[in-house]
């Protein structure tokens, strides 16, 4: 789904804010950093417990946010409500205990738990040097295809090694690919760029690209 | 189990986000009460788990492998070639499996790395990422206008330097090796990784030459 998530070259942001900010703390607020210990031991007991919880369905859910929400909230923020949502998924509680505050029950119950799948890997179409093109469309509920590439050639920098395509794995099923670097001029992305040197290098699956 | 079901997800949000207090703080008090108290956490794991992340990752940790990779080129070279395995040479909690790779500044490139659909970073080993890092401001802006963007952090490169943006979408996680600064013969190891800042790892900074004693 191209929400509003797929920030890549969108126009009329301002200036980066808080560039002086301190490297000691790791966290500018405590409520911050047990937001993210809570998501961390969560994702991990889901991944424990097997009930079909992926990293990439977690980003969906994330991208799922009201647009305005998306774009205005903090990240923490974010995290909160996902965590919420996630929670309610799986079956481990309800909105209202939420709105209460407490649980209305001291125990839970995942609702049907299914361990993600594997497919059989695809096999890799390209080597370091090739020309490729990116996908131009791509109809899937997740993806890491950005949409500022899309349509735009580039080359194989690298090859990465077999990955999970997200695109799958947002659903429940391991589906491994080849993923490379591909490298793309600045000249080709963006039509300010003029004939500038610099360049652009993303991590691409297989399956996003097509040989030029 | 998970349900892979888009629009359930995106109307939980509307009603949990149109229902609850606005003050994070207290969404984050509700939502951890209730985990704990259904038994999905445990209660003082939120505690016990800040205190061994506190502990063991951070970006003091990249900055003493770049200080070793400044002093030792062997090492240097196998930081190029397994960043993990390196890593865990000079930090022994770095498992040796993590995909990471180190990208080098040059005289003539300079990399700079951002992840556009949502805020990827090295966390296990660097530790939470600056705030910036996650804004919509960088994600939207550095991919299209690098030298603006470093500009706003004081960086500004000459015309020759060429820039290479990294936006991190896999699994893979980028580290960037600024270039040792002029001025540091002789420095030991750990007076050289205090040059090195998390800004400089991502590559919004380049330079990072010792500042002058006043007087």
């Amino acid at each position: 789904m191209d929400t509003v998530h797929d920030l890549g070259g969108r126009q009329g942001f301002r200036p980066i804010p808080n560039v002086a900010e301190d490297d000691s703390a790791l966290f500018s607020d405590e409520w911050k950093a047990r937001t993210w210990a809570i998501a961390m031991m969560s994702m991990k007991k889901l991944t424990t417990d097997r009930t079909g919880w992926t990293l990439d369905w977690y980003r969906h859910v994330l991208e799922r946010l009201p647009p305005d929400a998306y774009l205005g909230l903090d990240y923490f923020e974010k995290w909160i409500l996902a965590m919420m949502v996630t929670s309610v998924d799986e079956g481990v509680a309800g909105v209202q205990e939420f709105f209460d505050g407490r649980a209305s029950s001291r125990t839970f119950e995942y609702e049907s738990p299914r361990p993600t799948v594997e497919a059989p890997p695809t096999g890799a179409r390209f080597k370091a040097g090739d020309k490729v093109v990116a996908r131009r469309d791509i109809a899937t509920m997740h993806t890491r295809l950005t949409g500022y590439v899309r349509g735009r050639p580039g080359v194989v920098d690298s090859v990465i090694g077999p990955q999970a395509l997200p695109d799958k794995k947002a659903v429940g099923t391991i589906r491994r690919e080849q993923t490379y670097v591909v490298r793309f001029r600045m000249a080709d992305l963006w039509p300010e760029a003029g004939d500038s040197a610099d360049s652009l290098q993303i991590d691409m699956w297989d399956s996003y690209l097509e040989p030029a | 189990m998970s349900s892979y079901d888009s629009d359930k997800v995106a109307k939980l949000h509307r009603e949990l986000h149109s229902h609850l207090p606005p003050e994070p703080a207290l969404r984050l008090k509700a939502l951890e009460t209730v985990l704990v108290e259904k038994g999905f956490l445990a209660a003082d794991a939120v505690d016990k788990w800040l205190d061994d992340y506190s502990e063991n990752v951070g970006p003091m940790n990249g900055a003493k492998v770049i200080a070793r990779a400044w002093t030792d080129p062997d090492f240097a070279e196998r930081l190029a070639k397994h960043a993990a395995e390196a890593f865990s040479e000079i930090v022994p909690s770095v498992d040796k499996d993590y995909p990471l790779v180190a990208v080098f500044n040059t005289p003539d490139i300079h990399n700079v790395v951002v992840c556009t659909l949502c805020s990827c970073y090295p966390l296990g080993i660097l530790g939470m990422s600056p705030s910036w890092y996650k804004s919509t401001e960088y994600r939207a802006r550095v991919v299209r206008d690098p030298r603006g963007v470093l500009t706003e952090f004081g960086t500004d490169l000459p015309e020759k330097v060429e820039v290479r943006v990294w936006d991190s979408t896999s699994d893979r996680r980028y580290m960037v090796v600024p270039e040792r600064p002029e001025g540091t013969d002789g420095w030991t190891e750990e007076d050289l990784a205090g040059l090195v800042t998390r800004n400089a790892m991502i590559g919004t900074t380049r330079d990072l030459s010792p500042k002058q004693e006043a007087g």
